[in-house]
C-alpha cells in the first residue's frame, strides 16, 4: 500500500476494474459469492457487475449476516444541519452553485444555537454540520464557534465543510468535533475538472487528501462518498471501496464510513447521463458488495432515497441513516423548502422513522458518542 | 512463489530460519541451503562484534548473496540495550536490517511490548529496517507500524515450545488490519503449523527449534519449505466457503423482495 491515497489511486487502473466489472461472467460472480467474501478489489468489482444482479438475494443474505455480526440489530440516526449555502464554487450539479439564484444565507451564531435546539428537540443527538465553501463567511474561526455551540448540546458533532488544513481540523476536534465527512464527488481526475470548473473545489488532489488530513488531526470518524450519477458509477464505487480500504489501514484510529448519494433534482437542472446512475437494485447490490468487501465499514443512506428503498435497506448492510432532513440553513427552526441543496425524498418525522426501524426489528440509536471523551 | 518485499528488499522464499541450536555450523548451512530459506537470523550477542568484520565469520557458512543474514538483538532486556546491539551490528557489517527482540524475562522469553515500541521508534529514526518480534497483539502491531516497523513478527507460541499457532485469532486480526508484512515467529513446531499460518495470509514464517533439533534437520527444513509454499498457494487461491452453509439455497422470505414492488 502506498503512503498517500493519491499515490494509491494513481497506481490502480480503475477503468480496467470497471471494465472487468461490466464484463464479469456468471461463473466469476458465483465463485466470489460462494466464498461469502470479497477478498480484493477485483472480487468487489465482480460483485457489482450486471451478472451479479442474478445473485442479489444471496448477497443480501450474506451482507445482512455480516452486518448483524458486527453492528447488531441497530441503526444509528443523525441529522444534517446546514449553516451556510453561500457558496463560491460553481459545481455543475449542485443547487448551491454560485450561478444559481436561490435564497442565500449563513447562520449567525445565535441562529446556529436556535437550530441546534430545534434538532435536539426532535430527538437527535448526532448531527452533521454542513456548510458550503466560502472562505470569508465560513471561516475557520466561525466553524470553530459553530462546532463549540453544537457540542454544548449535542453529544456527537461531525462536519461536512470545505476541505481544510490539519491545523484547522485540529481546532475543530478540540472544540468537540468527532467526525469529518467529505465527498470526492468523482474519483476520476479527468472528469473532476469538468464538474468543478471554478472555485477552490476545482483542485482534485487537495480534496482527495482531505480524509488523511482529518485523520492526522484526530477525527474519530471519516466519511467518504462519490456522487453517483456524475460519472460511470461502477468506476466510482470501486474507487470509494479502494479509498475506504486504504484508510482502514492508514487511518486505523478512525471509523470509516461510505455514503452512496445518488443525484437528486436540484436548482440548476443538472441531468445525469443514462447509465451513470445506479438503479435501486444496483444500489442495493453495491451496499451488499461493500459489506462483503469491508465487514466493519459504516454505510450511510440519506433521505435523498425513497421511503420504500430505505425501508428495504434496513438490516441489509446500511448502519446509519439520516431522518427528517432539511438541506437549507435554518430549515429546522423555520421549516420551509426554498434554498435547498437538493430535494429529499423520505420526509418522515424522526418518530415515524424510528417506528419503521422497530418494525424491522432494529433498535434506533440516537446517541452513540459523548464529546466528553474528547 | 510470489515475491515478498520488506524494506525495499525482495525475498524469493517466505521461509526464514534461525541459525541457533544446530549440532554444527555445517548442518546449519546444509539445512538452510536445502530449504531455500531467504533469511537466516543470527544473534548479535553470539557474534564477536569487536572483530573488524564480524559478519565475515558467518559468511564462511552462509553466502550473503543468497540470504539476508538478519541480526537479532536477543538477550537485550530494554530498548537501550537493543539499540546498542543493533548499532554494533551495523558497525560490524550486518547492514540496516535488524530483528528486534527484547525479552527481559529469561524463562519464557516473552517480548516486552513497551520497550519494543520504544526501540522500534528509535531504530527506525536511525534508518534501521526494523522487524519487530512481538506478542500477537493487533493494537501493539498498529502502534509498531506507526513507529516505523518494516515487518511485524508475532509469536505463534512461546519460543521453543513447538506448540503451533496458539495465537491464531489475534494473528488473523493483525493480518487483516496491518499494512506491514506479518511474519509468524516462534512456537511453530510442525510444517502443518507453518502451512496454517500461511493459509491465514501470513507473509512468511520464521522457524528455528523445530528444524534445528529435528532428527534430520535438512529433511525437516525441506518439509517446512514445502509447507510454506503449499500454505501460500492455498491463501492465494482460496476456494469454496469454509462455513459449509449453502449460500445458494433459496430463502423463504426474500430480503430483496421490495425491489420487485
Amino acid at each position: 500500500m502506498k503512503d498517500t491515497f493519491l499515490e494509491e489511486i494513481q497506481s490502480c487502473d480503475l477503468h480496467r476494474l470497471a471494465d472487468l466489472s461490466e464484463n464479469a461472467s456468471d461463473s466469476d460472480v458465483k465463485a466470489v459469492v460462494s466464498r461469502g467474501v470479497a477478498s480484493n478489489l477485483e472480487d468487489f468489482a465482480i460483485l457489482i457487475s450486471p451478472a451479479a444482479l442474478k445473485y442479489i438475494e444471496q448477497m443480501a443474505r450474506i451482507s445482512a449476516g455480516i452486518t448483524r455480526r458486527y453492528f447488531g440489530r441497530t441503526m444509528r440516526i443523525f441529522a444534517p444541519l446546514y449553516v451556510s449555502n453561500q457558496c463560491v464554487n460553481n459545481c455543475v450539479y449542485c443547487g448551491f452553485a454560485v450561478r444559481n439564484k436561490i435564497e442565500r444565507r449563513t447562520l449567525s451564531l445565535q441562529e446556529v444555537a436556535r437550530e441546534v435546539d430545534a434538532v435536539h428537540s426532535l430527538g437527535f443527538r448526532n448531527i452533521l454540520l454542513v456548510a458550503s465553501e466560502n472562505p470569508k463567511l465560513v471561516s475557520s474561526g466561525y466553524m470553530e464557534d459553530v462546532v463549540r455551540i453544537a457540542a454544548r448540546k449535542m453529544p456527537s458533532v461531525s462536519i461536512e465543510i470545505a476541505p481544510s488544513s490539519v491545523e484547522d481540523y485540529s481546532k475543530y476536534v478540540a472544540a468537540g468535533c468527532e467526525g469529518l465527512t467529505v465527498f470526492q464527488e468523482t474519483y476520476d481526475p479527468e472528469v473532476y475538472p469538468t464538474l468543478h470548473p471554478s472555485g477552490p473545489k476545482s483542485v482534485y488532489e487537495w480534496r482527495l487528501a482531505t480524509p488523511e488530513r482529518g485523520a492526522k488531526a484526530g477525527m474519530r470518524k471519516l466519511g467518504l462518498g462519490p456522487l453517483l450519477g456524475v460519472n460511470r458509477w461502477r468506476y466510482e464505487m470501486i474507487a470509494v471501496a479502494l479509498h475506504a480500504k486504504f484508510l482502514t489501514h492508514k487511518a486505523w484510529r478512525s471509523q470509516i464510513s461510505i455514503s452512496l448519494p445518488r443525484m437528486r433534482p436540484a436548482e440548476g437542472g443538472y441531468v445525469c447521463k443514462p447509465g451513470n446512475i445506479p438503479s435501486d437494485s444496483e444500489l442495493v447490490l453495491s451496499v451488499c458488495a461493500l459489506r462483503m468487501f469491508l465487514s466493519r465499514l459504516a454505510i450511510v443512506v440519506s433521505t435523498r432515497e425513497s421511503r420504500a428503498l430505505r425501508d428495504g435497506l434496513m438490516g441489509l448492510g446500511v448502519t446509519q441513516m439520516s431522518a427528517f432532513s432539511s438541506t437549507m440553513p435554518g430549515g429546522y427552526a423555520d421549516r420551509k423548502e426554498s434554498g435547498e441543496q437538493f430535494r429529499i425524498d423520505d420526509s418522515r418525522s424522526p418518530s415515524e422513522f424510528a417506528e419503521a426501524l422497530k418494525a424491522k426489528g432494529l433498535d434506533p440509536v440516537w446517541k452513540d458518542f459523548d464529546s466528553a471523551l474528547i | 512463489m510470489d515475491k515478498l518485499i520488506i524494506g525495499n528488499r525482495e525475498f524469493g522464499s517466505r521461509l526464514f530460519l534461525g541459525t541457533g541450536k544446530f549440532s554444527s555450523p555445517q548442518v546449519m548451512r546444509e539445512t538452510i541451503s536445502a530449504s531455500g530459506a531467504s533469511v537466516a537470523t543470527v544473534a548479535l550477542r553470539r557474534v564477536n562484534l569487536k572483530e573488524k568484520d564480524a559478519s565475515a565469520d558467518l559468511a564462511e557458512h552462509l553466502d550473503p548473496s543468497k540470504y539476508l543474514i538478519l541480526p537479532n538483538t536477543s538477550g537485550a532486556t530494554c530498548a537501550e540495550e537493543a539499540l546498542r546491539l543493533a548499532r554494533l551490528g551495523r558497525e560490524a557489517g550486518f547492514g540496516n536490517f535488524v530483528k528486534l527482540e527484547i525479552h527481559p524475562d529469561p524463562n519464557y522469553l516473552l517480548p516486552d511490548p513497551v520497550e519494543t515500541l520504544k526501540a522500534t521508534k528509535m531504530l527506525s529514526d536511525e534508518g534501521f529496517v526494523v522487524m519487530a518480534y512481538m506478542s500477537a497483539d493487533p493494537m501493539l502491531a498498529l502502534r509498531l507500524q506507526d513507529a516505523g516497523a518494516a515487518a511485524l513478527m508475532p509469536l505463534g507460541a512461546p519460543i521453543g515450545t513447538n506448540r503451533g499457532l496458539e495465537t491464531r485469532g489475534q494473528i488473523s486480526i493483525m493480518i487483516d488490519m496491518c499494512d506491514r508484512p506479518v511474519v509468524v515467529d516462534a512456537g511453530l513446531g510442525l510444517p502443518s503449523h507453518a502451512a496454517a499460518a500461511m493459509e491465514m495470509g501470513a507473509a512468511a514464517v520464521m522457524v528455528n527449534t523445530a528444524v534445528a533439533v529435528a532428527r534430520d534437520p535438512v529433511s525437516m527444513g525441506v518439509a517446512f519449505a514445502k509447507a510454506v509454499e503449499a500454505g501460500r498457494a492455498a491463501y492465494l487461491n482460496a476456494g469454496a466457503s469454509a462455513s459449509g452453509e449453502s449460500l445458494f439455497a433459496s430463502a423463504t422470505s426474500p430480503l430483496t423482495g421490495f425491489l420487485e414492488k
